[in-house]
């Protein structure tokens, strides 16, 4: 395995988090075999059922057992265990590199989340990718499953800088119609979209059958907004400058703020996310046992 | 509105502080990169309703209360109470002033008297306000005076303090008519006094009338009650007795007298004594006595003073006086002595014979220094009478007519007692209310006795009241024998078996008499009554009736202000007292007076030394459900305006709590859900 020297990974939560599976929550197809459920028959030890012979089975499957007794040819089958292509999605606008005072940026927290993700992803022989998602910084790297391919990946995650506004919907738009087989797409990012969009790209996503989990990432202090002076406030995604008394504005933008959280609560029942929010000042262990912790619960079904 | 220290409005621009930290609030933004502009813009887009609003109340509710600051120290003369009380200048300002002694104590080193103290906070009231004109009630005088500007009211000589305890409820009653009388649609009535409750006669029942008055008049009456109060240490002198007594050498002047020091604290025991000199003054000589006091009182009991004159004609005068302490007008009793005046009664008869008994009652003196003389004279001798003397007449006949019962009459006015006997044959005449009938012979009620038995009497009257031992006047005794019928609207004192009037006090010959009449339906003769054999009852009596006649006449030498200007004489001369004093309003003052040849003095009344005060929970009770503001009037500062801090100071605390309120932030929930 790779030595582990980037800021966002630590390797005791590394170490701690090796022990619980990322499990997809459906039946993934992948190229080799895994840890994950296939819609496929495969050789694994798992007995799926007998199926009547048909010329051109290979004979050393057919069950002379079920032969003696029933008289007639049955072939038996057992379930496939296959490996899955996890694309990481971290939004690299220019929001996520904003952090309140002691806390950190979310676009660390960010790269926290998608490298241990990433770490955990090829150490149990799944295939990873990374797409960033913004307006002036696009990649996409595609899922492979080479433990040289995660240097890549975390290598990406390491330069990547908040600039500009977010192309999330586009790019999750674009992965959805560019993986033609399941895949495990990880989206992190505040989410400061617009939501009508953002339910029309998850929808996308699991028209095509793909496992999606998203970490929906906030600031403490855009929740509590409590500043005590008035405020010119700059938009960190390049637009007009606000100047107001915060004092004044703080019951609404509360409203304002539990609106959002609740549409996007909604939006994420609806297209059946597996949904997670995460406040900066916590762990990010924390957010990722959660995570894991929920899908081996509801291991995929074939 | 005026203020004491005006200058300090100067300040008044700092009411500008609030905007202009508000203002500078604004410009001391700090710009910060924010990533959730879409809340940020949302929510400007959203009605910012009450969290304006509540913005401009706090800057408005911080301006108030730096106004009210500056108002506040600007020390507002004619603001709050007072300035409601003269929102209407035309309204009209009524003074009732208490001039009684207890109001020349002094409040402060300075020699402030009370009354000055009072006089000088309405006067700075009423100019600083505006209000002009003034109306004073007080004691003396029967007619209100008018004052066209408060000003007048500073040293006016008929303002300055008397000897007269001050009738508060009457005075008060007497401005609430007036306020009636004028058809004022607002005044306000000033009551400038002390907590003396021998002045406010807190339980009199005519606060309970002037109330009600207040309550159903059309004006809006309101009371500002100005106090003055003094907690100076006061002694008080007060006359008991001055009398001449013969003595073999010529006479000696008999002098009994208390004098009152209320104990200042309770840690001061109550068997405290201190010694007190007293000054007596005769003439012109001097002595010098020293009284102990003992729990705030001391007492001189008949203290002989010679008087080197000769007996029947020693006459004088003095004074009683303390050392000089925080009230001068109780530190000095007046006393007049002279030889007693014959105490005459006149027994008007066809038949004097009849009447020996009761002319042997009255010539006998209970006090061996007062002589009693009886004239007898049949009516027609009427008009020949010297009435200078006459206390007591009998009239024993035909009911007085024509210039006799003029004569009768004035001397019932003027204070003498009449007690008329039924003629032999009476006639159909009547006087004051009676008309004698005719005589009935009394019907024994057992063969032991001769006559009727009298009774019941009334024991709660003058006449047949009980003696100071509470022991009865024995009418039970007297048998009637025979009686004369009487018509009569009079009060029926004593009377016989079956409600027959015996002994009636006949109706008064006019409002303003002082004299009784008494009417008796059967002679001291042995035909008629026992009342002769058995003389106890008829001695108490007529020895009663002398000694009413002779109070009554007003023969005393020493007696208490009376204030009445009508019962003063023109030609009466100051001998000692007030000199200041105007000439006509002498009546009114303390001090030793001469009319005519005849030497009196008339001293304060005893309520005023008195240590009795109104509490606050009576002067409530008072004015209960009436408009009323109580002042504390003070030497160093108008209590007015201090009453007119407070609603500023008040004011500011309102502003100030409500502006905290207001800027409480709001409880916000700021959990969220993870998923």
């Amino acid at each position: 395995m790779l030595p582990v020297t980037r800021s966002f990974l630590d390797p005791q939560v590394l170490s701690r988090l090796s022990a619980l599976p990322l499990l997809a929550r459906f039946a993934m197809q992948g190229n080799i075999s895994g840890r994950h459920a296939s819609p496929h028959r495969g050789s694994s030890v798992e007995f799926a059922e007998y199926r009547k012979y048909v010329p051109g089975d290979d004979l050393r499957r057919l069950d002379w057992r079920a032969y003696g007794r029933t008289d007639r040819y049955y072939v038996k089958e057992f379930e496939a265990d296959t490996n899955l292509r996890c694309c990481l999605v971290v939004d690299t606008s220019g929001s996520m590199e904003f952090a309140s005072k002691g806390n950190p940026t979310k676009l660390f927290f960010a790269k926290c989340l998608a490298g241990t993700l990433a770490y955990l992803a090829t150490q149990q022989g799944d295939a990873v990718g990374l797409s960033c998602a913004s307006e002036k910084l696009h990649q996409n790297i595609p899922p492979r499953r080479s433990p040289a391919h995660l240097k890549v990946v975390l290598d990406q995650l390491e330069q990547s800088k908040g600039a500009g506004e977010t192309r999330l919907t586009a790019v999750l738009h674009e992965l959805a119609e560019t993986f033609r087989q399941r895949a495990l797409v990880v989206v992190v990012s505040d989410l400061f979209v617009d939501t009508a969009e953002l339910k029309s790209a998850l929808e996308h996503l699991r028209f095509r059958k793909h496992d999606v989990v998203v970490f929906h990432l906030l600031d403490p202090q855009e929740i509590a907004f409590d500043f005590q002076r008035p405020v010119r406030f700059l938009d960190m995604e390049g637009g007009l400058p606000l100047f107001t008394d915060p004092t004044e504005l703080a019951d609404r933008y509360h409203r304002a703020l539990q609106d959002y959280l609740e549409r996007i609560r909604t939006i994420s029942m609806e297209t059946g996310v597996d949904y997670h929010r995460a406040v900066t000042n916590e762990s990010y262990e924390q957010t990722l046992t959660r995570c894991l912790l929920g899908r081996t619960a509801s291991r995929g079904v074939r | 509105m005026n203020f004491l220290q005006p200058w300090l409005l100067l300040a008044l621009p700092l009411l500008a502080i609030p905007i202009v930290i508000h203002l500078i609030h604004l410009r001391r933004y700090q710009s910060i990169p924010w990533a959730a502009m879409q809340f940020l813009l949302t929510a400007t887009k959203m009605s910012s309703g009450y969290s304006r609003l509540r913005q401009w109340l706090v800057l408005a509710l911080r301006a108030l209360a730096l106004a009210a600051l500056v108002f506040f120290m600007a020390r507002p003369l004619a603001s709050g109470v007072s300035s409601w009380l003269a929102s209407d200048v035309s309204q009209l300002q009524i003074l009732v002033l208490d001039r009684s002694p207890s109001m020349q104590q002094t409040v402060g080193e300075q020699g402030t008297t009370k009354l000055q103290a009072v006089l000088d906070n309405y006067i700075k009231w009423n100019t600083t306000v505006g209000t002009g004109a003034t109306v004073v009630f007080t004691s003396a005088f029967d007619e209100p005076l008018e004052f066209a500007s408060a000003q007048q009211l500073l040293g006016d000589p008929r303002l300055q303090g008397n000897s007269l305890t001050s009738d508060l409820p009457a005075l008060v009653e007497n401005a609430t008519r007036y306020i009636e009388q004028k058809g004022a649609a607002r005044a306000t009535i000033w009551i400038a006094t002390d907590r003396m409750e021998s002045d406010w006669k807190s339980q009199s029942g005519e606060w309970g009338t002037i109330r009600s008055t207040v309550k159903e008049g059309s004006a809006d009456v309101r009371f500002q009650v100005l106090l003055a109060d003094s907690a100076m240490q006061n002694r008080s002198i007060q006359l008991e007795e001055a009398k001449l007594v013969p003595t073999d050498n010529g006479g000696e002047l008999s002098l009994s007298c208390r004098v009152l020091a209320p104990v200042q604290s309770a840690a001061s025991s109550s068997d405290t004594k201190q010694t007190v000199p007293v000054e007596i003054r005769i003439g012109e000589a001097n002595t010098l006595v020293n009284v102990e006091v003992v729990s705030g009182l001391g007492e001189l009991k008949g203290f002989r003073v010679p008087v080197e004159q000769a007996s029947g004609k020693a006459a004088g005068w003095g004074s009683i006086q303390l050392p000089p302490d925080s009230n001068l007008a109780d530190n000095i009793a007046y006393f007049a002595f002279e030889p007693p005046v014959p105490r005459k009664t006149l027994i008007v008869s066809e038949d004097a014979a009849r009447l020996d008994a009761i002319s042997l009652a009255a010539n006998i003196s209970p006090d061996g220094s007062v002589q009693h003389a009886v004239q007898t004279i049949e009516p027609s001798q009427l008009s020949s009478v010297l009435w200078e003397d006459v206390v007591f007449v009998v009239w024993h006949g035909p009911l007085p007519q024509g210039e006799d019962s003029e004569l009768i009459k004035s001397f019932v006015e003027r204070g003498g007692q009449v007690l008329f006997l039924p003629p032999e044959y009476p006639t159909e005449h009547s006087f004051m209310g009676l008309r004698w009938s005719a005589w009935v012979q009394a019907e024994s009620a057992s063969t032991e006795e001769i006559g009727q038995r009298l009774g019941p009497w009334r024991n709660d009257t003058v006449l047949l009241g009980n003696t100071q031992n509470g022991s009865a006047v024995p009418l039970g005794d007297i048998l009637v024998s025979r009686y004369c019928t009487m018509e009569t609207s009079g009060v029926e004192l004593a009377s016989l078996p079956k409600e027959i009037p015996w002994l009636v006090r006949l109706e008064p010959v006019s409002e303003a008499a002082i004299g009784t009449a008494y009417a008796m339906a059967s002679t001291s003769q042995l035909s008629d009554s026992n009342l002769a054999t058995n003389g106890i009852a008829l001695f108490i009596m007529v020895q009663r009736m002398i000694h009413e006649g002779s109070e009554k006449l007003g023969r005393k030498s020493n007696r208490e202000v009376e204030g009445k200007a009508k019962s003063w004489s023109e030609a009466t001369e100051l001998v000692l007292g007030n000199e200041q004093a105007l000439s006509n309003r002498r009546f009114e003052h303390a001090g030793v007076y001469r009319e005519e040849s005849r030497m009196f003095a008339q001293n304060r009344r005893r309520d005023e030394d008195s240590t009795i005060r109104i509490s606050d929970q009576d002067l409530e009770r008072t004015f209960e459900g009436l408009v009323w503001f109580r002042v504390d009037a003070s030497i160093q500062d108008s209590g007015v305006v201090q009453e007119v801090w407070r609603w500023f100071a008040w004011c500011m605390l309102i502003a100030l709590l409500a502006e905290s309120v207001l800027s409480l932030p709001s409880k916000r929930n700021h959990t969220i859900r993870r998923t």
